[in-house]
């Protein structure tokens, strides 16, 4: 019951944000991009104030949630399918495929993130699609190893023995019956999985990586730091886009918090 | 261990392929990219340096022959930009980084204990769940966020701490001030990257002793009346030491990034700066080194974990018994 709160308080939150970036124009008092007084302080007029260009910060928060989210859960996305298909393979394949996969697994967890998504976003440009891609391709290699251990874990179980003794091809076994005892695992580590990457998304972005025509919250963040926000005192400028990544992440926290507990009880039901 | 060299070396190979293909994937003139320059700032004698230079007057497999083999001795190449050689480039900043890199791993691993074993102790009573819920909390904010959360409170606010850099403009003398000046001012980095990288130690620290309480061990050391500390740092510690220490091994490299971001907020000249400025150059093959060095710096403190953990383990370390 305790944890009910913590998934009322996630999805309330996640909530918001969605709202925010369906209908942005019902909550953000301005037009995108429509120019008054620069440097201006909260007001009632401008609930966040106004930025250097003049812009509205509070209707800049709101345009700009739709980004972070897609790229947040659309590259979650990608990650999630591309770990659990080497997953599955490095866990259930035999002989040099085995081998294979679980040794790229290690390497892509060897290698550190943020430098090598660095030096490929510096390459490749800053658009949506090319940050959705780099933080894809680099950011399987946790799920891949959450899934590889389920899988190995599976294979031992008697059904799937059963099934081996049937003379099911080893594809169908991975694909009907090993995946969808998955999904548990890897529902779980997508809601993480959005999490991280919207952080890494932000950190690329602070870092002056990230696309600067479809602003997001960390572009904010990396304009407001660039452009003097700090030395003039525009906290409010600085420090709410960073209120909303971390409320963001914190929603996804909570409602894996709660997953987390509801499967702790399921297994003590089991043992007992 | 063997496995885990074999792939420590793949891992620090694929580095270097990936560096080795980013430039022949992009488009435009090889040397003019990668320097990130134009046209009109560099004259044809620069030019032609480094088109030797880069070997690319030879074919693609010699090409990268000479690029491993330049890359594996440590040879960079020479930064346009920065008119230095890379590597000595890089070596002037990486203590600097260590500076704040080191002290955040040490600070971070001990409080995660410190706090971690007696939470897990009193797991689901309020004082660890405000503890817990608190460390999610810091966990959910951006490192580069934390970092001007605390310049904005400690530096600007209070006044307490200079906003960044490594020393005052005109330094104290002799070893003492000089040494107070620089943890002066090395305070709020270190702090920074501490909470970044704390809640994640914490919360895996706080899981295993939840797991570890209830076994027999544990409560006969409490029936044998010990007392509280020498139960949490002699009984738990142990058991739950080999895990933690993979943990702040592989920890390292998110220490790493924490770094990247938070030199920049704070100004020092570290290999985060140094990265950060590579970008607003374009210059690329500072990156590509860089990004070398800290795949081999991810590395080595994976080895070094792993030789930590077998030292760890009392089978291993008393030869008493053969792990094969």
């Amino acid at each position: 019951m305790k944890h009910k709160i913590f998934l009322i308080m996630g999805l309330f939150i996640l909530a918001v944000f969605t709202l925010f970036s369906i209908f942005p124009q019902l909550f953000a008092p301005y037009f995108p991009k429509e120019i008054f007084t620069p440097w201006q302080s909260p007001s009632f007029i401008h609930l966040l104030g106004t930025n250097d260009m003049g812009f509205d910060i509070f209707t800049e928060i709101v345009y700009a949630t739709k980004n972070t989210l897609i790229i947040g859960i659309t590259s979650a996305l990608i990650s999630l399918s591309l770990g659990s298909i080497i997953g599955i393979l490095a866990g259930y394949t035999t002989g040099f495929s085995r081998h294979f996969f679980d040794g790229l697994i290690q390497v892509v967890l060897m290698i550190p993130m943020l430098p090598l998504a660095i030096v490929i976003a510096a390459v490749v440009g800053t658009s949506p699609l090319n940050t959705i891609l780099v933080i894809a391709l680099l950011g399987w290699g946790q799920t891949a190893k959450a899934v590889r251990a389920k899988t190995i874990e599976l294979k031992q179980s008697s059904f799937v023995e059963a099934l081996v003794i049937l003379d099911i091809s080893n594809t169908q076994i991975m694909r009907k019956h090993i995946f969808p005892n998955l999904l548990e695992v890897v529902l779980a580590k997508y809601i993480m999985s959005v999490a991280s990457c919207i952080m890494l998304e932000s950190t690329l972005s602070f870092i002056g990586l990230g696309s600067t025509v479809d602003v997001t919250w960390g572009t904010m963040i990396n304009l407001a730091y660039q452009r003097g926000g700090f030395l003039r005192g525009a906290y409010n400028w600085l420090l709410t886009p960073g209120l909303c990544i971390t409320l963001c992440i914190l929603a996804f926290y909570f409602i894996n918090i709660y997953f987390e507990h509801t499967k702790d009880r399921v297994s003590d039901l089991n043992i007992k | 261990m063997k496995k885990k060299l074999v792939i420590s070396f793949i891992a620090l190979f694929v580095v270097i392929v990936i560096n080795f293909l980013i430039p022949i994937a992009m488009e435009g003139d090889p040397v003019l990219m990668l320097l990130g320059i134009e046209e009109a700032e560099i004259n044809l004698e620069t030019y032609q340096y480094y088109y030797q230079e880069m070997n690319l007057h030879k074919p693609l497999p010699v090409r990268f022959f000479h690029y491993f083999f330049d890359t594996i001795t440590g040879d960079f190449g020479y930064s346009f930009h920065f008119d230095q050689e890379i590597s000595s480039l890089i070596s002037s900043r990486i203590p600097n980084t260590l500076q704040i890199a080191i002290p955040a791993i040490l600070l971070s691993s001990i409080l995660s204990i410190v706090l971690g074993i007696p939470m897990g102790m009193r797991k689901g009573k309020t004082l660890d769940r405000t503890t817990s819920l608190s460390m999610i909390v810091v966990d959910a904010i951006p490192a580069f966020l934390l970092g001007l959360m605390l310049i904005l409170l400690f530096a600007s606010k209070l006044q307490w701490f200079p906003y960044g850099s490594l020393n005052s403009t005109i330094p104290p003398t002799g070893f003492f001030p000089l040494l107070l000046d620089r943890l002066h001012h090395l305070f709020l980095p270190i702090l920074t990257l501490t909470l970044a990288s704390l809640p994640s130690k914490y919360l895996i620290v706080r899981n295993m002793t939840a797991n570890l309480r209830c076994e027999k061990y544990i409560i006969y050391a409490r029936a044998r009346g010990l007392s509280t500390s020498r139960i949490y740092y002699s009984h738990i510690l142990k058991n739950i030491a080999q895990p933690f220490v993979t943990v702040v091994g592989l920890h390292v490299g998110i220490i790493l990034s924490g770094t990247l971001v938070i030199e920049t907020i704070f100004s020092i000249k570290g290999m985060g700066s140094l990265i950060s400025d590579a970008i607003s150059f374009r210059d690329f093959r500072v990156l590509q080194s860089c990004l070398y060095v800290s795949a081999l710096t991810v590395v080595i403190a994976n080895l070094i974990t792993d030789i930590v953990c077998k030292l760890l383990n009392p089978k291993v370390r008393l030869g008493v018994y053969d792990e094969t």
